[in-house]
């Protein structure tokens, strides 16, 4: 009887060890590789931590400052604010209204400044040259065209036609207005 | 020489499996973590950008604020003022006394400052009327002028107000609503 040749099936136990080991040492340098890299971030992580939180604190520190404070109160509000320094510009209104007003030959008591608008009451009498409802005519036409108008028209609707046509005139600032402010 | 060979078997399954014990109970708790570390770096680096870009804003606003004709600054003068109500009284009573030299131009009735409010805005709201009388429109513009300038002591703003034009030849008798917004 002759002997089983066993040397193929050692080589491959053998091979199978070795690779088994290197395959050990590689999930260990592998699990090692990680664990340090971790760390290594951890420190660094911390140090940032560190950083952002003095930066953090400087900034507190910074906003606590009454001026800064003030100036970001000012800059949430500035179209707010700069809108109510228009508002309240009221001589260039008084300037701008009169001169409207004898412009076109119309006749008011004087006028209530609420919010964004302009309401009187207006009075126009008829000339020699002129008759009431022409002039009336001529400021519902021109008035809003005007590149100097600082209002816009609201929707009149009742005019009181007697000797003299009255009506309540309602005006609301329009956007050349807010420009004329900014300059 | 067989018993050897057989424990070579037996390690090189030993070795695999100690290898997979390691993937399953270390390295893989340790790439979890390491991917949470990755993550908190990440957001670390970005608050560290933004928190640098926040200070460094902030401090080139302080150096502004430090220069005292400075555009900013002056922007937001007038709303860096602190008062009292004497100081308040005392401001108008100087501008008063400063346009009547020996006639009397304005004359107040009456002058009601309200207490400070918390506004919408983040500023207190301070509530002035004043009720008094002033000798024609040209006095009136110019001490409304002076209220809502920019570059007057206090920077009143003016909500609303009723105007009756007719009497623009004589003195005029008004009442006048004023809002000052302070820190």
């Amino acid at each position: 009887m002759s002997a089983v040749d066993t040397k193929f099936y050692d080589k491959k136990k053998q091979k199978m060890l070795y690779v088994s080991v290197v395959f050990f040492i590689f999930v260990l340098l592998l699990t090692g590789g990680l664990y340090v890299y971790n760390m290594q971030l951890s420190k660094a992580n911390a140090a940032g931590k560190s950083e952002l939180s003095k930066i953090e604190s400087s900034i507190f520190e910074l906003e606590a400052v009454d001026n800064i404070q003030t100036y970001k109160l000012f800059k949430r509000n500035q179209k707010f604010l700069e809108k109510a320094n228009c508002r309240s510009q009221i001589p260039s209104f008084i300037t701008h209204l009169r001169r409207n007003f004898v412009k076109y030959g119309l006749e008011a008591k004087g006028f209530v400044l609420s919010e964004d608008s302009v309401s009187t009451d207006i009075s126009v009498n008829s000339s020699d040259t002129e008759k009431a409802y022409q002039k009336i005519s001529k400021f519902l036409t021109q008035y809003p065209e005007a590149e100097s108008s600082l209002f816009s028209l609201n929707h009149i609707g009742d005019y009181n036609w007697y000797d003299r046509i009255k009506f309540p005139l309602s005006l609301t600032f329009n956007k050349n207005m807010y420009e004329i402010c900014k300059k | 020489m067989k018993s050897v060979k057989n424990n070579n078997n037996f390690l090189a399954y030993l070795m695999v499996l100690a290898a997979f014990f390691v993937l399953l109970f270390f390295t893989k708790n340790i790439y979890g973590n390491l991917q949470n570390t990755l993550d908190e770096k990440e957001n670390i680096a970005t608050g560290l950008s933004e928190k640098k870009k926040e200070l460094n804003e902030l401090n080139a606003l302080k150096s502004e604020l430090e220069i005292e004709d400075g555009e900013i600054t002056r922007q937001i003068a007038p709303y860096s003022q602190s008062y009292t109500e004497q100081s308040l009284l005392q401001y108008f009573y100087d501008y008063a006394a400063s346009e009547n030299e020996d006639k009397d131009v304005i004359i107040y009735r009456s002058i009601s400052i309200g207490e400070p409010e918390k506004s919408d805005l983040g500023f207190k709201k301070v509530s002035v009327n004043i009720s008094w009388i002033v000798a024609g429109e040209n006095t009136l513009k110019k001490f409304l002028s002076y209220l809502s300038a920019d570059t007057s002591e206090y920077k009143f703003f003016i909500e609303s107000f009723s105007y009756p034009m007719n009497e623009s030849t004589g003195n005029i008798q008004l009442n006048i609503p004023l809002t000052l917004y302070v820190k």
